[in-house]
């Protein structure tokens, strides 16, 4: 298995609305992948498709397995932290860190306390009365404190301090030490500089670039390359 | 205006557009009843020596207790107040406790407010305008509850005070519940403190009504707002005074809401929010055990909720037999249990009726949390290694289980309260608890039903599945009280299933609808498996 994910042509539409038009995704295992795109490109719908939590066209396989048949089976082996957590109202951050580490079928309580005291976590706290960045980091840990071989996170900093990204970004060069695979959404591009290998920049459900990252730091003038000057070339045909 | 009320024509208009169905229905709902009920009693019971016998078996513990002891019991407007007062009152006073929080704490906790308030709104706007609104619906509303006793011949200023007693009632709560919302950081927690409130209230003024003398409630009525507002004795005595001390404790109540306002942050509660365990429990772990925990206070309210119905019908079975048999053959009751091999038994059965539409409430309820727990994690829930099989028929195990045992406890309760009158507690408990089993299938089939309908149109569900209880609450229980036909209403799933004392009842519908229940659950696990999952 060298490819962890790899997707082709993925498809998807909502109702009228185009979602995913022919995305190509390919993750190497033992590499930190960057997802890249605006608000809307089709990142959390890719991701979505990936986790087998909505049907597709075109042709995905994650771990060698089939999203949709072989869901419960992959999800031992993967870890998803989503773009916007919601967690059970009146249960503890605690509880729902136990929850959703027995429910992937692993529960290790030691590394568990570890990453709840590297991510400074209240875990007494019911989960109504957290902030954004706490039930992001709920959701973090219970991500992280598994073995899985595959980490599928999609915007897991919006909300953390400054400091707590620190530790993210700590976690993340860890599990890459480690030979474990990350698929890395996000809009911070000086994060995604600092540890992804490779990138994949999408646009309007469609893959428009894939890059070598590591080391470079054209990062960003690359990823508006494909945005603002192409949006203004289309604003000026169409004018 | 004062800056602290800043903004309030525009926040009350605001909050009327995010209001104006729920309270439509209730605003038309209660006055119907009305209308409906009276028109059912006063031809059940036409002659003041009816309404008399009535009134005497009224006046017993277990009925005293749950509808209070009322003044001029033997009229049309004593009767109707009898038969639906307390339930009036009961209803308006809960909705407007769940419409305050709505509109103040529950509006906090969820942002909308902080989002407001950084306009320029004052301080308290928001809270006075969701009182005055609760306020507002409860006028009107008790008004056109007057409104309709009057259409329905009754004396002009008793139907206008009973109206307005519901009102009384329901204002004297708004008091508690702008409180509560003050005291909790949470709605959620807003509305128990006030329902508990609620609760005591309710307590107090059965206890009082249980302990009075003739039609007068033991002096302790007075610590109730409840007894307040059945105290004004509407087509009695007619005591509008008493309508000021109701009004006074809403205005006191949402004037020290307005002080402990002031006083405290914008999302914080007086009382802290306590930190809870830092591990879940092994059973919390598993697939089966999480909905639990989550359905935990429910399944338990549910289950004494049963067993105590259960109980109360048994307990007035015989009383209502006596009066019935003192009205002859020609009363509707009496032929609406036609069939039974006595009346007796046709009661009992109906009740049995009664208690299985009561457990669908809980089905349905507890079915719903496929399309709650779908929408709110379950693109957590099923990112981890659990089927969605599995996911699903967790949650329908849990409902058809809980189902058939709150049937067996609600039938066993009204076995047992019935036998021990009777003679034979343990004989009638068996038979009553295997009878009332025999509605499991039929609310296998509801629960299937809705489970159908959040696989295929999940963000409809809720309306569907609720809408689907009206129906059932309509033709099951209510029907002939409604005037719709008995022979359409014994043609209905819930009346085809066998009642002990029935002679001519046949299985093969119970066994139809069991089968029946496991083709649509099992469509419904096959959709599951198909379609996306759907976020709220």
């Amino acid at each position: 298995m060298t490819h962890a994910i790899e997707a082709t042509g993925l498809t998807k539409s909502f109702g009228r609305t185009r979602a995913l038009d022919g995305l190509n995704l390919t993750v190497e295992t033992g590499t930190v992948h960057g997802f890249l795109g605006p608000n809307g490109a089709g990142k959390s719908t890719t991701i979505r498709a990936l986790l087998g939590l909505i049907r597709f066209g075109g042709k995905a396989s994650v771990l060698d397995g089939d999203p949709w048949i072989d869901a419960v089976s992959l999800h031992r082996r993967l870890a998803y932290v989503p773009g916007e957590v919601t967690l059970w109202a009146n249960l503890t951050g605690g509880q729902a860190i136990d929850i959703l580490s027995s429910l992937r079928g692993e529960r290790d309580a030691g590394r568990i306390a570890a990453f709840i005291q590297r991510f400074d976590l209240d875990p007494s706290k019911k989960a109504r009365s957290y902030s954004k960045g706490n039930r992001q980091k709920v959701a973090l840990v219970a991500a992280l404190a598994s073995r899985a071989e595959l980490l599928i996170l999609d915007e897991p900093t919006s909300g953390l301090d400054p400091l707590m990204e620190q530790v993210f970004q700590e976690c993340i060069e860890e599990v890459r030490r480690e030979g474990r695979t990350v698929l890395l959404s996000s809009h911070i591009l000086a994060e995604v500089e600092r540890l992804v290998d490779t990138v994949t920049i999408i646009k309007k459900g469609r893959t428009v670039e894939v890059a070598e990252v590591k080391g470079q730091t054209d990062l960003e003038a690359r990823f508006l390359s494909h945005y603002s000057t192409a949006e203004l070339a289309t604003t000026e045909v169409a004018e | 205006m004062s800056a602290a009320l800043a903004g309030l024509p525009r926040i009350l208009a605001f909050q009327m557009r995010r209001s104006w169905l729920r309270t439509l229905i209730w605003a038309l709902a209660l006055p119907i009843l009305v209308l409906l009920v009276n028109a059912y009693m006063t031809q059940t019971f036409p002659t003041p020596a009816d309404r008399d016998a009535y009134a005497a078996t009224a006046n017993t513990p277990s009925l005293a207790a749950l509808t209070g002891l009322f003044s001029a019991a033997g009229t049309p407007g004593g009767i109707l107040n009898i038969k639906f007062w307390m339930t009036a009152a009961v209803a308006l006073a809960l909705v407007t406790i769940f419409l305050v929080t709505r509109n103040g704490r529950a509006e906090e906790e969820t942002g909308h407010a902080e989002l407001l308030r950084q306009t320029a709104i004052g301080r308290h706007t928001i809270s006075v305008s969701g009182w005055l609104l609760a306020a507002g619906f409860a006028i009107v509303t008790g008004l056109l509850c007057g409104v309709a006793g009057i259409v329905g011949g009754l004396p002009a200023d008793g139907s206008m005070l009973m109206g307005l007693s519901y009102s009384g009632a329901a204002i004297a709560f708004i008091g508690i519940a702008a409180v509560t919302g003050q005291l909790s950081s949470t709605g959620r927690g807003a509305n128990a403190c006030a329902v508990i409130a609620f609760a005591v209230a309710y307590l107090v003024r059965a206890i009082a009504d249980v302990n009075g003398t003739g039609d007068t409630p033991a002096w302790y009525t007075w610590l109730s707002p409840l007894g307040w507002a059945q105290q004004t004795r509407s087509y009695g005595e007619n005591q509008w005074w008493l309508l000021v001390p109701c009004l006074a404790l809403g205005i006191a109540g949402c004037g020290l809401a307005v002080t402990l306002e002031r006083v405290r942050d914008l999302g914080a509660g007086t009382v802290p929010a306590r930190p809870g365990p830092t591990h879940a429990a092994a059973f919390t772990r598993t697939v089966l055990g999480l909905p639990l925990r989550l359905q935990r206070n429910a399944l338990i309210l549910w289950t004494i909720g049963i067993g105590v119905a259960g109980a109360f019908f048994g307990g007035i079975a015989v009383l209502m037999n006596d009066l019935l048999a003192g009205l002859g053959s020609s009363s509707p009751i009496t032929q609406a249990l036609g069939g039974a091999g006595s009346q007796l038994e046709g009661m009992l059965g109906f009740f049995l009726i009664f208690l299985a539409v009561l457990v669908t409430a809980f089905a349905i309820q507890s079915t719903l949390a496929l399309r709650l727990d779908e929408a709110a994690t379950g693109e957590v829930e099923w990112a981890t290694s659990v089927s969605r099989w599995t996911w699903v028929g967790a949650r329908l195990a849990i409902a058809a289980t809980a189902s058939g045992l709150m049937l067996v406890i609600g039938g066993l309760s009204q076995g047992i309260v019935f036998g021990a009158q009777v003679g034979g507690w343990h004989t009638y408990g068996n038979r009553f608890a295997a009878a009332a089993l025999g509605y499991w299938p039929v609310v296998a089939l509801v629960i299937a039903v809705v489970a159908l309908a959040a696989a295929l149109l999940p963000r409809a569900s809720t309306g569907i599945a609720w809408s689907l209880y009206g129906i059932i609450v309509l033709f099951a229980a209510l029907g002939d009280v409604l005037g719709i036909p008995h022979d359409i209403v014994a043609k209905t799933p819930y009346w085809v299933v066998p009642q002990p004392g029935r002679a001519d009842a046949a299985w093969w519908p119970v066994v139809l609808m069991g089968a029946a229940a496991i083709v649509l659950a099992a469509l419904a696990l096959w959709r599951y498996r198909q379609r996306d999952q759907v976020q709220a």
